[in-house]
């Protein structure tokens, strides 16, 4: 009788969509404090809106599509979208900016593909991507870590028109740093990396701040850890082959190079590794594919870093990964137990059943 | 199968030389009859280029006065340096440099330089880049200004140091997000001033000869 | 091989079988150079030119070239065709020219040109052919500029900006600006003119689905044809 619960790796209940979601929001208010902390209102008013184009357009969505509007909407996913590309975007983005992105998240990566489960890629970084691909310039201006409420914060009025796009391009590059690893990689050739630190390469704090907001999602990762919203392979094989691979490239030259601390705390890695990259729908299901899928995101994250075009890659390194996601579940089929060795890769007659 | 394949083969083959020459015949009386044209049309898309840039005053005839110059590695020119003099009739205003920008984001960017006599910049354009676009394509003239902030400027106007983006403790600004691209640009930009400064007979005379 | 009208042979070419929105052909060519207006008709007025004289001459030659030689006889007629297009465009629009560069020579890799060749103007007389080469370069042609239309407008917030370039000094005024400092790369580059084309392929397929349906409506005795997955409609 007590067959049924004595293996404890067994998950529990399937858990409903909706309580996951549930607990991936809860789990980013950590970052989401931390951000807020560092780098202003922009955050929340990246949030507040992105929401409300989240939510509209899955609804338009769902209708134009004939599914049911409110009970699909209770189930968060589109909200859950919404936070992650929020959080990602420039904190003070203009609105049409959120729009064009929730636009490419919601209405193509998700209903176009046929909706939640169906889609092939990662919504929120489908906008991501898109946006910093078209609209470069105010995609690669941060704010510096002025911080919420003391002296030298920005002022919610002018958080306001920024959002309303009132500010010029020339006026926020004035008020912006360069991200970290921005500014790292931008350096001249022929500075050294100590030499770049010992300057002021950043603005004061942004170093700092960007490590603690990193922790932040970290601590929100461990809770969807604990809470088996999402399992341990993917985080641990990304965040791992990333280090691996920046230990090596520093080792190689630690003169040009930043160290592996820099690459996992420096950038969107962590929030990448427990947030993005284990988006269920879009990620490889089996134990092994998930281990293989979050290496390569590691790998190419690094790669883009060190040879790319981009300062930052989680979101290309996740997209590429989700086009090579079916690919290794393919490959890395579990046997099911009472079964005979799960035949992997393409049968030699499997052209032939179809006929 | 006795003399059967063999002579088709030949039809095949004559059949086929019959047709080559009559396209590769209306090809080349295509290209007989535009060839002046496409010459002339190149020579006058070059004259365009190089005339936005050069000095004012001059006569209209920038292509014809071509000056040759040896390589000079050590100023980036990989290769003997052709340039052109702007004239009015002898007395010489100044020219036009080709110059190869190397170390931009994605290759080489190929620009031209006018200088006049005195070694002032009379205006930049690039030609030819593979920079990305909406951050390094901005240094195109019809993409955005930045590359018109350098004319007036010389060797010694911004003084010493100048001659580099403001990261590098500079005084030209990076174009937003194309810090690489600005800074090749303004990196050949500067070796070629101090090219033209180690030459001072470049626009001396109205001479084509080839002394160093 | 019967010969179909020349109604029929111009809706196959301008609509039903259309070869960037059915056939998916030359693809290419509609992807690279379809950024603006001016591009897009440029090279869809050079790839109407190569169509229309290479099935002309194919169906003059259609008797006396046949067997083994037909193939290598097509390519050579066509990439005929193609240099001289090149030379001409060098000759009378060389900005355009240099900014089309490599795609202009690339016409001569368009399936859809030796496609019409071998399936059409090999095996019909002179009349079909010529109205298949122009027809089918149209419908090729009036995709690529409603594309290029498409991604100027939406991309770079203008329409018609340089087409002098084409059409010499008198277009220089031509150019407007609908959307002020608009600059959405995405349809700038080749990723946006992926998602361009396949919204044309799924607007032809909505208006295909709606005149199927009225035609139905208008005859209520027939019996319903029998449904069939498709992709970009039917290939014929």
């Amino acid at each position: 009788m007590s067959l049924m619960h004595a293996d404890q790796t067994a998950p529990r209940r399937p858990a409903s969509t909706a309580g996951v979601m549930r607990w991936l929001l809860l789990a980013t208010l950590p970052g989401i404090a931390a951000l807020t902390w560092h780098f202003g209102w922009g955050v929340l008013t990246n949030l507040g809106f992105a929401a409300v184009a989240g939510i509209g357009l899955e609804a338009a969505m769902l209708r134009l599509r004939g599914r049911p509007v409110s009970a699909t909407l209770a189930d968060n996913s589109a909200l859950v979208t919404a936070v992650l590309l929020g959080v990602a975007l420039p904190p003070g983005s203009a609105w049409w900016l959120i729009l064009i992105g929730m636009v490419a998240a919601i209405v193509v990566a998700k209903h176009l593909y046929g909706g939640l489960g169906h889609n092939l890629f990662n919504p929120a970084m489908v906008g991501y991507a898109l946006l910093l691909v078209s609209f470069p310039g105010p995609m690669s201006l941060w704010p510096g870590p002025d911080g919420l409420l003391g002296p030298e914060a920005r002022p919610l009025g002018e958080t306001l028109r920024q959002f309303a796009g009132l500010t010029s391009l020339e006026t926020l590059d004035a008020l912006s740093g360069a991200t970290p690893l921005d500014a790292f990689k931008h350096k001249p050739e022929a500075l050294m990396a100590g030499e770049f630190w010992a300057g002021t390469p950043l603005p004061e704090g942004a170093l700092t701040a960007w490590r603690q907001v990193a922790l932040a999602w970290l601590a929100g990762g461990a809770l969807l850890l604990y809470k088996r919203v999402i399992g341990w392979q993917i985080p641990v094989a990304m965040l791992g082959t990333l280090s691996l691979v920046a230990t090596l490239l520093y080792a190689g030259n630690p003169s040009h190079q930043g160290s592996p601390l820099f690459h996992l705390l420096g950038g969107a890695a962590i929030f990448g590794a427990f947030f993005i990259a284990t988006d269920p729908v879009s990620a490889a299901t089996s134990r092994r594919g998930k281990l293989l899928y979050g290496a390569g995101i590691g790998a190419l994250v690094m790669a883009i870093r060190a040879a790319g075009a981009y300062p930052d890659a989680v979101a290309f390194a996740v997209l590429l990964m989700n086009f090579a996601a079916p690919f290794i579940d393919y490959y890395s089929e579990p046997r099911v137990f009472g079964h005979p060795a799960a035949t992997r890769g393409i049968r030699a007659d499997a052209g032939e059943e179809e006929r | 199968m006795s003399a059967a394949l063999p002579r088709a083969m030949g039809r095949a083959a004559l059949g086929l030389a019959t047709f080559a020459l009559i396209t590769a015949g209306s090809v080349a009386l295509t290209r007989a009859l535009t060839a002046e044209r496409i010459a002339d049309n190149r020579q006058a898309s070059r004259h365009r280029e190089v005339a936005a840039v050069a000095p004012a005053g001059h006569d209209g005839r920038l292509l014809d006065h071509v000056v040759s110059r040896p390589a000079a590695p050590a100023f980036g020119f990989e290769s003997p340096v052709s340039l052109w003099q702007a004239r009015d009739g002898e007395r010489v205003l100044g020219g036009v440099v080709p110059v190869t920008a190397p170390g931009g984001y994605s290759g080489d960017i190929a620009l031209v330089v006018g200088l006049d006599a005195t070694g002032t910049i009379t205006g930049v354009r690039v030609t030819e880049h593979r920079e990305t676009p909406g951050l390094g394509d901005r240094i195109e003239a019809r993409k955005g200004d930045w590359i018109e902030q350098f004319t007036g400027h010389s060797l010694a106007n911004p003084p010493a140091g100048g001659w580099a983006v403001r990261q590098d403790g500079g005084g030209v600004d990076a174009l937003t997000g194309a810090t690489i691209t600005s800074r090749a640009v303004i990196a050949a930009l500067h070796r070629t001033l101090q090219w033209v400064e180690a030459r001072p007979a470049l626009f001396a005379t109205a001479d084509t000869g080839e002394t160093p | 091989m019967t010969t179909p009208s020349l109604g029929e042979v111009s809706r196959h070419g301008l609509w039903s079988n259309n070869p960037a929105l059915v056939q998916l052909l030359g693809l290419c060519p509609l992807l690279a150079v379809s950024s603006s207006v001016v591009n897009a008709l440029g090279l869809a007025l050079a790839t109407l030119l190569v169509l229309l004289g290479s099935n002309v001459a194919v169906s003059l030659i259609r008797h006396q070239v046949t067997g083994t030689l037909r193939l290598p006889a097509f390519v050579m007629i066509i990439a005929a065709f193609v240099t001289c297009a090149e030379l001409l465009m060098a000759a009378y629009t060389f900005e355009l020219y240099r900014i089309l560069g490599i795609f202009i020579p690339l016409i001569v890799t368009n399936c859809a040109i030796l496609g019409r060749a071998e399936a059409f103007a090999s095996r019909q007389p002179l009349l079909p052919s010529a109205t298949d080469g122009l027809m089918t370069g149209l419908g090729f042609g009036a995709v690529l500029v409603l594309l290029g239309g498409l991604r100027e407008l939406f991309g770079q917030g203008t329409l018609f900006v340089g087409m002098d370039l084409l059409l010499g000094p008198a277009a220089a005024g031509w150019g407007i600006t609908v959307f002020p400092d608009l600059d959405f790369l995405f349809l700038v580059l080749p990723p946006g003119a992926f998602f361009a084309t396949g919204l044309l392929i799924a607007l032809k397929n909505v208006i295909d689905d709606r005149l199927e349906r009225r035609r139905l409506e208008r005859q209520p005795d027939r019996p319903r044809e029998h449904r069939r997955v498709r992709v970009t409609g039917t290939i014929r």
